[in-house]
């Protein structure tokens, strides 16, 4: 076991945290996010890399299994990994008022960086208690990036310091001898001799999957360029019903993607209409009341546009077969470390919804949960946080350990894998793509 | 095997008849060290100074399944196939290794996840894919006793016998006394001393006699009536169940893994709540979902999961203080499940700074602390030697006798015939 194992370990479980959290979130139906505790633990345990890494891939994942308009949100996540990495440098998790301030500074930054991306592909709107503050001051004649700033700077900071200060908590909650595995980050070197060349046959795994992995990649690119580029509702109205939905039939995934639809894009698309159309009474740019009709087409064009990016993205990650993760991301080029940090985080998701869901169970179950109120779920919270932390940290141990005497990262980056299946599916949905781009293109030079 | 110094005494010289030998199964106490021994071996551990056993100089893998199963699951294959092909390329064993997964039914898995089998299915995984990697030395350490008892002749078949020439095998386990087709175990000498963590911990044996000052009054009758349970989207898992149970008996709950075991323990302490039928407590209807954990106490399997204080007697005493008892109330009873497992002189150690056999004992002394008339107990014996089990099989008969309704979910046949208790099989 070394240092690199042991980082490598620890980005997965990370990732695990955040969803994990993001889920007991949602199965308490509090009304917070919560949403990066994972990527700041990485951050300050393992570092800058391994933190982003973490931010990236959780709000890929989260947009896979959770609600698949996270994935914008990136950038964010980016920003959150690099602000703790600098905030820790100079010391400011060591104290109490060093941590808050370092929240309400993470707040602000997070604020700044997810503004225009809520104004840009969101319409300023999200289905979060914010939105409420952005239409007020919408209404009252803000320009919209002005008015979600604010909105931002209102609840962000909150969140994020709450967010710190449990994470801090958290950590020293960790019992000594596990904690200081992660510290100083020199960990002991042991015996781990390379592997013994064993005559081995690089058999290559062929793949036999309807799409080949490069083309899913690049269409899936594709679609997401020209929807953020179209201008007019019929385009992506037309790219819902005509490509997407007939694809989710045959893909089995129509079940999903209506769940999707109805309760994640419906309900903001009520609140876009409601502010935009009623509230606003005007598309962006236009003075407040002078066009509702004009608002409310912009209204339906965001939601349109978010169902179509949605969709894309379910339908990108969601077909892919289990059994083919591995050999899709080798084509796609991602190998090395990347390779087993993606694989790692596509892998880990079952079983910390797993463990999330018994620690909630042994909490009922030894009766210190004493009702289901939302007041004491919500108190209850960091107490659960604590096991599912120390599970990680001593599985990402145990797990490294593991990786170093089996040499098992060398033998998952010597696989070779090729690629078997008919063309014509391949040329069409290609070809289907460029044409997409193509017509938003010359509808909008 | 390689040489470490031990209290001034040679690993080697202690295992020194061992070392020519393919096959060992060491039997041995807790904190006898075997587990140290066995990740000496592996080279996971060092010897007194600081150096790895010179074996592993020849650049051959080795490997090591702990008791913690789940995570000895490589988390790089997102289905049990992956996993096979990463550890199986290009192995020695590939004819041997083909057969043993069809006969331990690996190959009805491959398109599973590997993290979401049960305990067993990860057990035998992971010692196929241990084997794959064709390893110097090979150390299973309580890996075996969570496998149920239909597939163990198989493994020990493969394991004594010369199938795997390149590899040397050390069997460590709680149970060995119960399994056929182990050709001879040998006891672990019992001055070894290690350096591992854990022989700086003032554990006790346990104390069965200990006073216990909990409630002594009868429990009231428990009975199920026309049970029935799904989860969404899933077939039954408990239809039209009828039950009655009478406290100052011992249950004991058997069947395969998906029989329904855990769901009936966590309906009846109120994590789940049954589609149909009633459960009755004496003459009145008690629903458990609307107070969860107040007449039913559950102790699960894994105890990394239902810990969650800074320190043992917190712990213990959480589940007594949240229901509102007194604080000196609250005290006596810490004080004496903390004698009753030997956790007395621990008491401010952190839960999960300790090792696994403890972790058990404290899950299950902060169950019992809660004072529930009706207690299920899952695996309790899981990682316990032998002498513990017998201890802990007497606080069980002292809980019955004081009036406590008791069920024990268990795969250990030498457990369930020291409890002696009604049998109640799910199918």
């Amino acid at each position: 076991m070394n240092d690199r194992t042991l980082r490598l370990a620890l980005i997965p479980l990370g990732i695990g945290v955040n969803m994990a959290i993001g889920t007991m979130v949602y199965m308490l139906k509090l009304p917070i996010y919560l949403d990066a505790i994972g990527t700041i633990i990485v951050t300050l345990l393992a570092g800058l890399r391994p933190g982003i890494l973490t931010a990236v891939l959780t709000q890929i994942i989260a947009g896979y299994t959770i609600n698949p308009v996270l994935p914008y949100f990136i950038p964010t996540g980016v920003a959150i990994a690099v602000y703790v990495h600098i905030a820790a440098r100079w010391g400011a998790f060591r104290t109490l008022g060093g941590t808050v301030v370092a929240g309400l500074g993470l707040g602000i930054v997070a604020g700044l960086v997810s503004a225009p991306i809520i104004v840009y592909v969101f319409g300023g709107v999200t289905a979060t208690g914010r939105s409420v503050l952005t239409a007020y001051l919408l209404s009252a004649g803000e320009r919209v990036l002005k008015a979600v700033l604010l909105s931002g700077a209102a609840a962000e900071p909150l969140d994020k310091t709450l967010q710190c200060i449990l994470v801090v908590w958290l950590l020293n909650a960790v019992p000594q001898s596990l904690i200081r595995r992660f510290y100083n980050g020199n960990f002991s070197e042991t015996a781990s001799p390379r592997p013994v060349v064993f005559p081995l046959s690089f058999d290559h795994r062929p793949v036999v999957q309807g799409i080949h992995p490069v083309v899913r990649g690049v269409a899936t690119l594709f679609g997401i360029a020209g929807t953020l580029m179209a201008k007019e509702p019929v385009f992506p109205l037309f790219f819902w019903l005509g490509i997407l939905v007939p694809l989710c039939l045959f893909t089995g995934l129509a079940r999903k993607h209506i769940r999707m639809v109805g309760g994640v894009v419906l309900p903001l698309a009520i609140v876009l209409v409601a502010v935009w159309g009623v509230l606003v009474g005007a598309p962006p740019g236009a003075p407040p009341g002078s066009d509702p009709d004009g608002g409310v087409r912009y209204a339906a064009l965001i939601a349109l546009k978010l169902t179509v990016l949605a969709g894309l993205f379910h339908l990108c990650f969601m077909s892919i077969p289990q059994s083919e993760l591995l050999s899709t991301f080798w084509h796609w080029g991602i190998r090395g470390d990347y390779l087993i940090v993606a694989i790692g985080a596509f892998t880990i998701w079952p079983e910390f919804k797993l463990r999330a869901e018994q620690i909630l169970t042994a909490r009922f179950a030894r009766g210190l949960m004493p009702d289901r109120r939302l007041f004491t779920r919500f108190f209850q919270l960091p107490y659960m946080l604590r096991p599912l932390l120390v599970w990680s940290l001593r599985a990402a141990v145990q797990r490294s350990e593991m990786w170093g005497q089996r040499h098992l990262l060398d033998r998952l980056g010597e696989m070779r894998h090729t690629y078997q299946g008919a063309w014509i599916s391949n040329t069409t949905l290609f070809l289907l793509s460029i044409a997409w781009v193509g017509l938003q293109w010359i509808k909008n030079p | 095997m390689g040489r470490a110094t031990v209290d001034k005494k040679p690993v080697t010289d202690l295992f020194a008849p061992l070392d020519t030998r393919r096959f060992l199964a060491l039997h041995g106490p807790n904190f006898s060290g075997r587990s140290y021994w066995l990740r000496f071996i592996t080279g996971l551990e060092t010897d007194m100074d600081g150096r790895y056993t010179s074996e592993l100089r020849d650049r051959r893998s080795c490997a090591y399944i702990g008791p913690e199963v789940y995570n000895a699951i490589s988390g790089l294959a997102p289905t049990v196939a992956d996993e096979l092909s990463i550890h199986l390329r290009g192995t020695r064993y590939a004819d041997a290794l083909g057969e043993m997964q069809e006969t331990l039914g690996l190959n009805a898995l491959r398109e599973r996840n590997p993290v979401t089998l049960s305990g067993g299915e990860q057990a035998m995984l992971t010692m196929v894919c241990a084997l794959g990697l064709c390893p110097l030395n090979l150390a299973i350490d309580s890996t075996i006793e969570q496998i149920s008892a239909e597939y163990r002749p198989v493994i020990f078949q493969a394991l004594t016998t010369d199938v795997f020439p390149f590899t040397s095998i050390a069997l460590a386990d709680n149970r060995l006394g119960e399994y056929d087709g182990l050709p001879e175990t040998t006891v672990i000498p019992g001055d070894m001393g290690a350096p591992a963590p854990q022989r700086l911990l003032p554990i006790d044996p346990l104390d069965p006699d200990a006073p216990l000052p909990l409630s002594t009054t009868q429990a009231p009758n428990l009975q199920l009536k026309g049970l029935d349970f799904r989860y969404p989207d899933g077939p039954y898992v408990i239809r039209k169940m009828d039950l009655a149970l009478t406290p100052g008996r011992v249950y004991t709950l058997t069947g395969r893994n998906g029989a329904g075991k855990s769901t009936l323990a966590k309906l009846l302490c109120g994590v789940l709540r049954p589609d149909a039928g009633r459960i009755l407590l004496g003459d009145m209807v008690y629903d458990p979902w609307k107070s969860p954990g107040r007449l039913v106490g559950f102790h699960f399997q894994n105890p990394d999961l239902q810990l969650f204080s800074l320190c043992i007697d917190q712990e213990i005493g959480a589940g007594p203080v949240a229901q509102g008892v007194e604080a000196t109330i609250v005290q006596d009873r810490v004080n004496a499940l903390l004698r009753l497992f030997g956790l007395s002189r621990m008491r401010d150690i952190h839960p999960l700074e300790t090792p696994f056999v403890i972790r058990k004992r404290i899950a299950l002394a902060a169950t019992i602390a809660m004072g529930c008339p009706w207690l299920i107990l899952d695996e309790p014996t899981l990682g316990q030697d032998d002498t513990t089990s017998k201890a802990l099989a007497a606080i069980v008969h002292r809980l019955c006798d004081q009036g406590f309704g008791m069920i024990i979910v268990s795969h250990s046949t030498m457990f369930r015939n020291l409890l002696n208790g009604t049998e109640i099989k799910m199918s």
